[in-house]
């Protein structure tokens, strides 16, 4: 298409409209442009508004016991716009089976959810970039030694080798962010690899190299920066997974523990009530779909975004 | 071909080697010296002396270790803790369950992720390959312990008294006539590979029931199998419908299938047999590495559904402080992948020959 274009209209080469922008703009211009990112984007920023003012908009704390009105344990959900009776208490989303307001738990995890994603993904990025920086750079014996290692941490299934650790250091919130957090060091480890073997080759590298820099110095201001893509993509993806796998340990029971807001905990919780009283299992579980869905479609439009194969 | 497999092979034996010493470090950085970890409150001196003795734990490190290797080799896991039996018994018995599952998984995400990305690819942007794509990026975000929970509800209520219901729990129906088949060939005595060969058929309930003629068990346990695969192979569906359709689309601006094109073949022929069967490679591998995540969603889906499959036996073991029934499965499990990583590296190396020669 763009190459017909040119050969009928020569004067269209005149006009480098996409030269103008910096790459940083042209970037946040495509993102904003990419429908998936939009979606997550909105989804995001609802979150994290939900979790800045979760104080505000719950209007129980996580831990309180609601009597008042009568109401039972495992109440279902009561709006008085919807014609619950005046005289009970407002429950959007029902009490679990201690009383607690589901609405104000399942606003609580929001933070909790969106720390255990940050901290996880920051604490495993910043470990397998380095390794994968160091393995792509040196090349050779270190290079065999660091990626033979993560391909022994690549034979367990992940969520397996997590619970192993978990097993090793006892159960609860930190430790279960340290297993996922060293689970999935080996994947952003191959991937910084990759993108550092590829720039290695590249001439600004041997130009700095013979200017005097010395390795630590072509590494950290000359290849990590130009191979900071593919890990800010799978960066992100990375939140949603590692959301999803916390999440899971603490519906083992491996992970957080009670009276935390934990959404994998409150559904681990209350999980034999399924069928007796299925709405305690309904909210939390969709908090978890709607943030993983938002950190996950925002990865896919960073993905399309910064690919510089396709033009916006 | 041959020496493309046995490359494979000496790279495993290292993977295999790494797998035990990571187990086996595991189990030596459990905080506190391991009688007290595994005797708890009954530990006293003399006992952790005669324990200490009893396992080899006086030895030094290496030689633990080449124990260890040796012991797993033959097929011996050692004790469980809690109820003293051999863990290569539990393994037979709780293996089977996880692998019908895994299974039962892997042909349902393989079977419906490449139809939808077939499907997806042929009528790109369509109100089908919308869909399918949403359906795609939900799949990939839903808990499946979540998604298990609700699909029970739904099946076994809500659908309640529809020919659609489905049981939400346990392998069989409660009381089904399935006998074991260490008692029915009357082989409690047998030891080694016969004896886990015999309780590992067992346990496969539906290959058990089949061999004894009782179709009507063999439907049962299908039955019962459905919804929990169905969870676990959702993540996996959503990936392989997706490399499909990507895979698809590459081939489809290849001139070759413009050429079919040209020909005027049928558009079912140029995409069954000149597209698909070029877009399988990368479509095989990502199959292949789904195994991994399927077996950990095992152990999610087992616990969400009450099935007796390694992953409850996991979580059980975990907290009763059963070490090296933890030990062993995690081994167990780790091999198994191996295995599968092994089985697809050839099956690809197969399908595309570049691979062989790099």
């Amino acid at each position: 298409m763009a190459s017909t274009t040119l050969i009928s209209h020569p004067q269209a080469v005149q006009q480098p409209t996409f030269s103008i922008q910096s790459p940083f703009r042209r970037t946040m211009r495509r993102l904003l442009s990419h429908r998936s990112a939009q979606i997550g984007l909105v989804l995001l920023g609802f979150i994290f508004l939900v979790a800045l003012l979760a104080d505000v908009i719950s209007p129980y704390t996580y831990e309180d016991q609601i009597r008042e009105g009568g109401v039972k344990p495992r109440a279902t959900p009561c709006i008085h716009a919807l014609g619950c009776e005046p005289e009970k208490p407002q429950l959007w989303m029902g009490l679990d089976s201690n009383r607690r307001d589901i609405f104000s738990r399942v606003i609580h995890g929001s933070r909790l959810s969106l720390q255990i994603g940050f901290v996880t993904t920051a604490l495993s990025l910043i470990v397998g970039t380095l390794l994968g920086a160091i393995a792509g750079y040196a090349g050779e014996a270190i290079d065999n030694l660091i990626m033979r290692i993560m391909d022994i941490f690549q034979a367990f299934p992940s969520l397996l080798l997590a619970i192993a650790i978990v097993t090793v250091l006892g159960t609860g919130l930190i430790n279960t962010l340290l297993a996922v957090a060293i689970v999935s060091i080996p994947g952003y480890a191959r991937i910084v690899r990759a993108a550092v073997m590829s720039v290695k080759e590249l001439e600004y590298i041997n130009a700095s190299r013979a200017l005097g820099s010395s390795p630590l110095r072509i590494l950290f201001t000359r290849l990590l920066p130009n191979s900071m893509t593919p890990v800010i993509i799978a960066g992100t993806l990375g939140v949603a997974g590692t959301i999803l796998e916390a999440a899971g340990l603490s519906f083992l029971g491996l992970g957080a523990q009670p009276p935390l807001p934990e959404w994998g905990l409150m559904l681990g919780e209350e999980r034999s009530s399924v069928f007796s009283a299925p709405h305690l299992l309904v909210f939390p579980g969709l908090a978890i779909v709607i943030t993983v869905l938002a950190f996950n479609l925002l990865g896919d439009g960073l993905r399309d975004a910064l690919d510089p194969r396709k033009k916006a | 071909m041959s020496q493309f497999i046995l490359r494979r092979l000496f790279l495993l034996g290292f993977v295999v080697i790494g797998i035990l010493a990571v187990t086996f470090a595991l189990a030596r950085l459990i905080p506190g010296d391991p009688c007290t970890a595994m005797l708890g409150e009954k530990a006293t001196i003399e006992k952790c002396a005669a324990f200490n003795e009893r396992f080899g734990l006086n030895d030094s490190i290496p030689v633990q270790f080449v124990r260890y290797v040796q012991n797993i080799s033959r097929g011996d896991f050692g004790q469980s803790i809690k109820d003293s039996r051999n863990v290569t018994d539990i393994i037979a018995e709780r293996l089977p369950m996880t692998i019908e599952l895994t299974i039962f998984a892997t042909l349902i995400s393989a079977i419906a992720g490449v139809a939808l990305g077939i499907v997806s690819s042929t009528r790109q942007n369509s109100a089908i390959d919308v869909a399918a794509m949403i359906f795609a990026n939900a799949g990939v975000s839903i808990p499946i312990f979540w998604l298990g929970l609700m699909l029970a509800y739904f099946f076994a209520i809500t659908l309640a008294g529809t020919f659609l219901q489905l049981p939400p729990s346990a392998r069989i129906t409660p009381g089904a006539d399935l006998p074991n088949l260490l008692k029915l060939w009357k082989m409690e005595d047998a030891t080694g590979f016969s004896r886990f060969g015999t309780i590992f058929l067992s346990n496969s309930y539906m290959l058990n029931a089949m061999l004894q003629g009782k179709w009507d068990i063999v439907w049962d346990a299908f039955r019962h199998l459905i919804l929990p695969s169905v969870a676990v192979a959702t993540v996996s569906t959503s990936i392989i419908a997706r490399m499909t359709r990507g895979a698809m689309l590459d081939v489809f601006t290849q001139d070759y299938v413009r050429v079919a094109r040209a020909k005027g073949l049928s558009e079912r022929l140029v995409v069954m047999r000149h597209a698909f069967r070029n877009a399988l490679v990368p479509i095989v591998t990502v199959i292949g590495l789904q195994f991994g995540g399927l077996l950990g969603g095992a152990v999610l889906t087992e616990t969400t559904f009450g099935l007796p499959g390694i992953g409850t036996k996991l979580i059980d073991a975990i907290s009763s402080r059963d070490y090296p029934v933890v030990q062993a499965f995690t081994v167990v499990i780790a091999l198994l992948l191996v295995l599968v990583n092994l089985i697809v590296d050839v099956s690809y190396a197969y399908l595309n020959p570049r691979i062989r020669v790099q």
